[in-house]
């Protein structure tokens, strides 16, 4: 198991299930404290929008430390993944 | 808006829950980790001698908050809640209201088939949407969920109905008569954890919370419940107002809901 942001790269590409929880194992030891949920389209069925959407993901300076997806794929079945975001903090910065 | 006696509204509460509790022969409740569902949890545990009786059920859509999850899991924990997670699919070409609605009405009954529940314990307020306002407070629902709006029974004093004549349940709604200030003015008295989500950033805060995708926070300040309370009796907006379910019109949700919808 690699870095965290080698674990963010598969994620990338492969937002199976056993990625997630590889990723979310090595999340609680990093430096990242805050989720953005970034939905690039808000139409009003949340299925469609799923794919499109992704999260910013920010270390405790706010810098930003790369982004995920919001879903998990498997077997062409999709479903949210925010669970796996949990000890995250919403993105607080006050510009 | 109008505060009430938070004693009086307590003890109707209880009262409401051991009724449910007796006269039913499988009851559970729904837990969004929201504020009413999780001060209704707490009126269990004062009802109840500490403990909460019945399982608790979380549809779980999967795009719900972090900071939910996070809540519901610690909580349950503490309150050694027996937690029940039905899992919400998200379909696509599905719309708006329609979007939430059927999708969590399907787990719902998932999981009613699957235990047998004969009542469902659910948070809702009068005060919440002019929908929720026709409720009673043990509501029957057919086999299908179907609500019969324009038929209910009625409730005269302290009478409830609770005989079943389908094989449908009884929905039972504890906190009906209770506003959105009395729940706030309940939680700093009782000291109830909250979702965190619901106090300010610094910038923003949820007045109401619903998932990731159909939730919008309003410009808040408020850091407290203290400070919510404050924000509240200067505030004239609705407190859903950033639920986008509820931008659908009226007639539709109300047809969505005696249609079985949630």
């Amino acid at each position: 198991m690699g870095s965290v942001k080698e674990v963010m790269l598969d994620l990338r590409k492969h937002p199976t299930e056993k990625n997630w929880k590889a990723f979310s194992s090595k999340l609680h030891r990093s430096s990242i404290r805050y989720y953005k949920i970034v939905f690039t389209v808000k139409s009003s069925s949340k299925g469609e929008d799923l794919e499109k959407s992704c999260v910013e993901l920010y270390d405790a300076g706010h810098s930003k430390a790369g982004t995920v997806p919001l879903f998990v794929k498997e077997s062409g079945k999709i479903r949210g993944a925010t669970a796996y975001l949990k000890g995250l903090r919403r993105y607080n910065k006050v510009i | 808006m109008i505060k009430q006696d938070l004693d009086s509204i307590e003890t109707k509460a209880e009262f409401i829950l051991r009724e449910a509790t007796s006269r039913f022969r499988n009851v559970a409740a729904l837990w969004s980790m929201g504020k009413d569902s999780t001060v209704m949890l707490a009126i269990a545990r004062k009802a109840f001698l500490g403990k909460v009786p019945f399982p608790v059920i979380h549809i779980d859509n999967s795009i719900d908050f972090p900071e939910a999850y996070e809540f519901r899991d610690s909580l349950a924990k503490k309150w050694r809640l027996n937690l029940i997670v039905a899992e919400s699919a998200i379909k696509r070409n599905l719309i708006g209201a329609a979007c939430c609605g059927k999708n969590k009405t399907e787990a719902l009954k998932t999981v009613m088939a699957e235990y047998g529940f004969d009542a469902l314990i659910v948070s809702i307020r009068r005060d919440e949407h002019g929908i929720r306002a026709k409720e009673r407070y043990m509501s029957p629902r057919d086999k299908d969920f179907k609500w019969d709006y324009k038929n209910q029974p009625a409730e005269l004093w302290d009478n409830y109905t609770s005989k079943l004549d389908t094989d449908g349940h009884v929905r039972i709604h504890p906190l009906l008569d209770w506003n959105e200030i009395d729940i706030w003015r309940y939680i700093k008295r009782e000291r109830i954890p909250v979702n965190p989500l619901y106090f300010s950033n610094g910038r923003q805060r949820y007045r109401s919370l619903g998932c990731t995708h159909c939730t919008t926070p309003l410009k808040s300040k408020a850091k407290t419940v203290e400070g919510i309370i404050k924000e509240l009796e200067a505030d004239k907006d609705e407190e859903r107002s950033g639920r986008s379910m509820d931008k659908e019109r009226e007639y539709v949700m109300q047809k969505l809901r005696a249609l079985g919808y949630m």
